[in-house]
């Protein structure tokens, strides 16, 4: 079986922990909750009859240098940069962010995730899919593509050689 | 001159040959003969062999340097890590010995001087010391112990002798515990090596890529204390001597059954008879 480390990251408050919860243990917590810190956990994701083991680590705040110790990122083979669809000001520093992360991580794949699908429009979606190219939008809330998102990456780290994480 | 077809011109063909190739011909036979016979090849094929063999002795180093240089090098470099992993745990057995090697001559001088200096029947019968006994009468049990990859965090293998939570997620949440320590002290070249939380102790021992993390309940004396770093040390030596980076099951099955004989079993309590 293969273990993998996976790490959720961006703002505050853009639903890394609602994500890593609606994928856990499939509940949505409505009541707003800081995480402090790391919290560490991990899921069995079958694929195609092969058993990964995701450890993903939920990191809280800022993904800058500052707030969050630079070793939490290491050893991954994936990071999940979690945005919040209603509040642009938490893309506005999405290239900067993904570039620090590729400083840490250079070999590291990226999966840039809207998140609260459900707060915003059509329209809005079709905006900010310009503006930031995500790989999925989605809700927490309502565990809209969460599944997906995290099988996904559970299926790269299965993929041969060029394209695994 | 046409094909000889009467045994008349073979004859007179066969005697031309000879008269033409007879000197050839023995030349040949003395050459096949030389290279039919050990002896004779030996004789002079070994000399130019023994020429060359010095010839090359004699230049290998200009000659041949730079390539193997390259080749160890790059040998070097590929497995950098296996190399580390291999050094690291010797350096820590030889660095103990030489320290455990220095105190005990102290020791010995120590007790000798007290030996000398103070009454023998009276030290003779104390034996041990009042701390010595407390510490015996509360001895320490290892209850968990896990080998955890440093930048990951992922699990390598672990052995318990209590049921915990789930292990990948204790080896996650250590090792941030660890980063986040060794990060807000900005000690770059210092790392976390223990948490005590009441009679509970986690001991934790650093190698290059992965480091040892031990569980262990009551009072650990410093002897015991020593006696664990010398096992991790030899664990780390004698199993974890190679590459980590893509183990597979049989490692992981491996480590998991050589954890349970080094650190647990040895500290089981059987069950008393009823």
């Amino acid at each position: 079986m293969i273990s993998k480390k996976v790490v959720i990251t961006g703002h505050f408050g853009v639903g890394k922990t609602s994500l890593f919860n609606r994928f856990i243990s499939n509940t949505f917590n409505e009541k707003y909750l800081t995480t402090i810190g790391v919290r560490v956990d991990k899921k069995m994701v079958e694929i195609d009859g092969q058993e990964v083991s995701l450890v993903i680590w939920d990191l809280a705040g800022e993904v800058s240098q500052e707030k969050v110790p630079r070793s939490y990122f290491l050893g991954a083979s994936a990071v999940i940069y979690v945005f919040d669809l209603s509040r642009p000001a938490t893309f506005s520093r999405l290239e900067d962010d993904l570039q620090y992360i590729q400083t840490v991580l250079p070999n590291v794949q990226i999966r840039k995730v809207g998140n609260k699908k459900d707060l915003v429009t059509n329209e809005t979606l079709q905006n900010i899919h310009q503006q930031t190219s995500p790989h999925y939008f989605t809700s927490a809330r309502t565990g809209e593509n969460v599944q997906e998102l995290f099988q996904n990456i559970a299926r790269a780290m299965l993929a041969p050689a060029p394209d695994r994480l | 001159m046409g094909t000889p077809t009467t045994a008349k011109d073979k004859y007179l063909l066969e005697q031309l040959r000879e008269a033409l190739l007879h000197d050839d011909r023995q030349e040949l036979a003395e050459l096949r003969h030389i290279l039919n016979t050990r002896k004779e090849l030996e004789e002079r094929v070994n000399p130019i062999i023994e020429e060359h063999l010095l010839e090359l002795e004699q230049n290998f180093p200009d000659t041949y340097i730079q390539v193997v240089q390259k080749v160890v090098d790059r040998r070097l470099k590929q497995k950098q890590d296996e190399l580390i992993n291999i050094i690291y745990p010797r350096l820590g057995i030889m660095v103990r010995k030489y320290i455990s090697d220095e105190i005990r001559m102290w020791m010995e001088r120590l007790q000798e001087n007290i030996r000398r200096t103070s009454n023998s029947v009276f030290w003779w019968k104390r034996r041990k010391s009042a701390a010595e006994i407390i510490i015996d009468s509360s001895r320490s049990k290892v209850e968990e112990v896990y080998v955890i990859s440093h930048e990951s965090g992922l699990l390598l293998g672990s052995a318990s002798s209590v049921e915990t939570v789930d292990k990948d997620m204790i080896a996650g949440m250590l090792t941030a515990i660890k980063a986040f320590v060794e990060d807000a002290f900005k000690r770059t070249d210092e790392e976390l090596q223990g948490i005590r939380y009441g009679a509970y102790e986690i001991i934790i021992h650093n190698f290059f890529n992965y480091y040892i993390a031990i569980a262990a309940t009551g009072s650990i004396s410093e002897q015991e204390r020593d006696e664990l770093a010398d096992k991790i040390l030899e664990f780390a030596a004698n199993e974890l001597n190679h590459d980590l980076q893509e183990p597979d099951p049989v490692f992981y099955a491996r480590i998991r059954r050589q954890l349970e004989a080094y650190f647990i079993a040895p500290y089981k309590i059987e069950a008393p008879n009823d």
